[in-house]
């Protein structure tokens, strides 16, 4: 078979297809589906993006509220004047810290950022509203720096929030059966078999052009108005990285939907009356959209248990109390740590300021520990659902989405990991200038350590790509052949 | 043209069809009678190759059509007895579709209607839906189709049944000039009248067996009648 007569098959099929009125309203109905989800996307996206925007205005503002400690000509008596009562507080708060590293150090809410969205963030929610929001610098707190950290279903594969990648791995299998359950058994029924077999030359070929062109149509629809309502997005987020991501995107639910296309041939090579190949597609679609991701979420989530926010806080708080009874050793091993610092005996309180220096260090330590095993779940999560993504092409859709679009729970393990050695950072950079006993001055307001939250959502995981892959391909194939074995085994 | 020989199939234990030997040439009309389960609607289909013989083998232009399935398929035309069309096409995007699962590709739509003016199809009926298409209309579609495509051969399976006399007349006058064009007609039918009236060849099958083969012009209209009735028995 040739690429010209592939193509005038398909053509041929399309013209058919689409005189069964149930293909344009199944287009209609996923077109109408489609716009609905990028529109929430979209909304989704805008405000993160404006989020993230006002966390950079309030930043600059603490900067400016810091360095007005130095200089009032950073924030000029106009400007000042603007400030609400709030605003003005917080000022005259940072004024006073703005020179002493020990209360810089403990000065929570100088920076806060946010994981951006990626310009085709909206393409899939991950996690759904379970996203990570923010982080807030808390001083000596870890555990409370990460808000919203919890995500009940990591999975979501059979029921989720309203997004791109539920809508093509649930919905859209849904309409490939609609349209191509009874490919074959309808002309059966109908009475036209004998004449279109005497007239074809290869009803496998028949049958799959068929197929094809009903769930080409679907995926057709769904990646074009994902494209273009994707390019009305502002151009300035627009970068060859995203365009590469969008590309892979659109292959990955070709990939799925040849899944779909390669099932519906094997339903249709069985013989079987309208309504019998209309159950069994729609048992497949049970187990394999329904019943496979949610034993399997039941499995991990009992292989793997996930604690609790309040526990994680609870469990800082065990640490400290811990700590607290080792204040003594604490201090000892701090001043054998080091044995530059010399005591004034005549300021008591730089003994107790040391000491609590001392305390944070080891609170902070085992706290990172403990956290540290945290993020080691869900990356032990995630590394349990790469290995059983194989179950269910489902699976291997949805994995391979949330990569795409920058919202899988490795960008999300990723942004933790990122932000909590940015607290390391900047809480060290006050203390070594606490414990060298110098004063903290304009350059070093300036040369804050900051945060580039930027890029995260960009990076590609290829090993789990891979599998996901692998998955889909492997699927397709174990169709296709048994397809083909149906075909050649005298079920014509 | 189309050629069977020692043609045997058996389903199971029941014997369909028995050491059938035929050789129906170019131009000429073969018309097989007998009762129903006599054999002649599996003899069509060998020839279409939708089951393959248990014994003997059936050659279609000297071709098998189990080894030679897509050449022989394109030789071959077929009117089954029920015709059933797509309902939501026209009678000229069905004929374009089926030409096409065919492998014409190059049709243009003056060809087609013509291909339709000459089986017969009224005009105003060529762009109106087949849902709304009697059965002799359906025909003629049909017959239509094996014209573009210029088959070589064309099956037919009880073509008349449940056409009324006119659409009869008319079907087997198409039939008629398709013989005289040069097409092996192998028809299966009850319509004895008919037979007489547009066959070459008549042949008279029982339980599987071609009982008897005679010229039509050999025979009047009472003796076939009569014929057929004692060897169907």
């Amino acid at each position: 078979m040739n690429v010209r007569s592939a193509t005038t098959g398909l053509r041929r099929e399309w013209r058919l297809a689409i005189a069964d009125p149930r293909v344009p309203m199944m287009l209609l109905i996923i077109g109408g589906l489609t716009l609905l989800a990028l529109l929430a996307a979209s909304q989704r996206v805008s405000h993160r993006l404006e989020r993230q925007q006002d966390l950079e205005s309030y930043n600059a503002r603490q900067r400016q509220f810091l360095e007005s400690a130095y200089t009032e000509s950073s924030l000029t008596n106009s400007s000042a004047s603007e400030l609400t009562p709030s605003e003005q507080d917080r000022r005259l708060q940072l004024q006073m810290s703005a020179r002493s590293p020990d209360l810089m150090r403990f000065t929570g809410g100088i920076w806060w950022t946010i994981l951006p969205a990626s310009p085709i963030a909206g393409l899939s929610m991950g996690a759904g509203g379970e996203w990570p929001d923010h982080y807030y610098h808390a001083g000596p707190s870890q555990t409370q720096t990460l808000r919203r950290l919890m995500r009940p279903n990591p999975l979501l594969a059979a029921v989720g929030a309203f997004d791109l990648t539920l809508l093509v791995g649930a919905m859209l299998p849904l309409g490939v059966i609609i349209l191509t359950y009874d490919v074959a058994a309808a002309e059966r029924e109908q009475g036209r078999w004998e004449l279109v077999r005497s007239h074809v030359a290869s009803i496998p070929r028949l049958i799959v052009a068929r197929c094809l062109v009903r769930t080409g149509a679907l995926a057709v629809v769904i990646i074009a108005l994902t494209a273009l309502c994707s390019l009305m997005f502002p151009t300035g987020q627009w970068d060859a990285q995203a365009m590469r991501n969008l590309f892979a995107w659109s292959a990955w639910v070709s990939g799925y939907v040849m899944f779909w296309t390669a099932l519906a041939v094997l339903i249709n090579s069985l013989q079987l009356s309208s309504a019998g190949a209309g159950l069994l597609f729609l048992l497949c679609w049970c187990f394999l959209v329904l019943a496979v991701p949610s034993l399997l979420e039941r499995g991990i989530n009992g292989a793997i248990r996930m604690a609790p926010e309040s526990e994680l806080v609870a469990m800082e708080d065990e640490v400290r109390i811990q700590a607290e009874q080792e204040a003594d050793a604490a201090w000892a091993d701090f001043q054998r740590q080091h044995p530059e610092i010399k005591l004034d005996e005549d300021n008591p309180q730089q003994e107790q300021m040391l000491r609590n220096v001392a305390l944070s260090r080891v609170i902070q330590s085992r706290v990172q520990i403990q956290i540290a095993r945290y993020f080691q779940r869900f990356v032990d999560r995630e590394f349990l659902l790469d290995r059983w993504q194989l179950l269910s092409p489902l699976l291997a859709w949805r994995t391979a989405a949330d990569q795409f679009a920058g919202t899988s729970l490795r960008h999300f393990v990723s942004f933790s990991e990122k932000t909590a050695a940015f607290h390391t950072e900047y809480v060290s950079y006050f203390e070594s200038k606490s414990l060298a006993g110098e004063e903290v001055l304009l350059s070093d307001i300036q040369a804050i350590p900051s945060f580039d939250a930027a890029g995260l959502q960009t990076h590609l995981y290829r090993q789990s790509l891979l599998l996901s892959a692998a998955t889909l391909m492997l699927w397709t194939t174990a169709c296709g052949l048994l397809s083909w074995r149906c075909f050649h085994g005298g079920a014509r | 043209m189309l050629e069977a020989r020692e043609l045997t199939k058996i389903y199971g234990t029941h014997v369909a069809l028995r050491g059938l030997n035929l050789e129906i040439p170019s131009g000429e009309i073969f018309c097989l009678l007998g009762a129903n389960g006599a054999g002649k609607s599996t003899t069509i289909k060998l020839f279409l190759n939708f089951i393959h013989p248990t014994s003997g083998s059936v050659l279609v232009n000297g071709l098998d059509p189990q080894t030679h399935s897509s050449q022989t398929k394109s030789l071959l035309g077929y009117i089954p007895e029920q015709v059933t069309l797509y309902p939501r096409l026209s009678g000229l995007e069905n004929l374009q579709y089926f030409a096409n699962l065919a492998g014409e590709t190059n049709l243009d739509r003056q060809r087609l209607v013509d291909a339709l003016s000459r089986a017969g199809l009224p005009p105003e009926a060529i762009d109106r839906r087949v849902a709304n298409y009697s059965k002799g209309m359906r025909q003629k579609v049909v017959i239509a189709l094996s014209l573009v495509r210029r088959v070589k051969a064309l099956l037919l399976d009880e073509p008349t049944s449940g056409l009324d006399p006119q659409a009869a007349h008319e079907f087997f006058k198409v039939l008629r000039r398709l013989g005289e064009e040069g097409v092996a007609v192998l028809m299966a039918s009850h319509d004895l009248y008919h037979v007489r009236e547009s066959a070459t060849r008549i042949g008279i099958m029982r339980q599987g067996v071609l009982v008897e083969s005679f010229l039509a012009a050999d025979i009047s209209h009472v003796d076939l009648e009569h014929r057929a009735l004692q060897l169907m028995q």
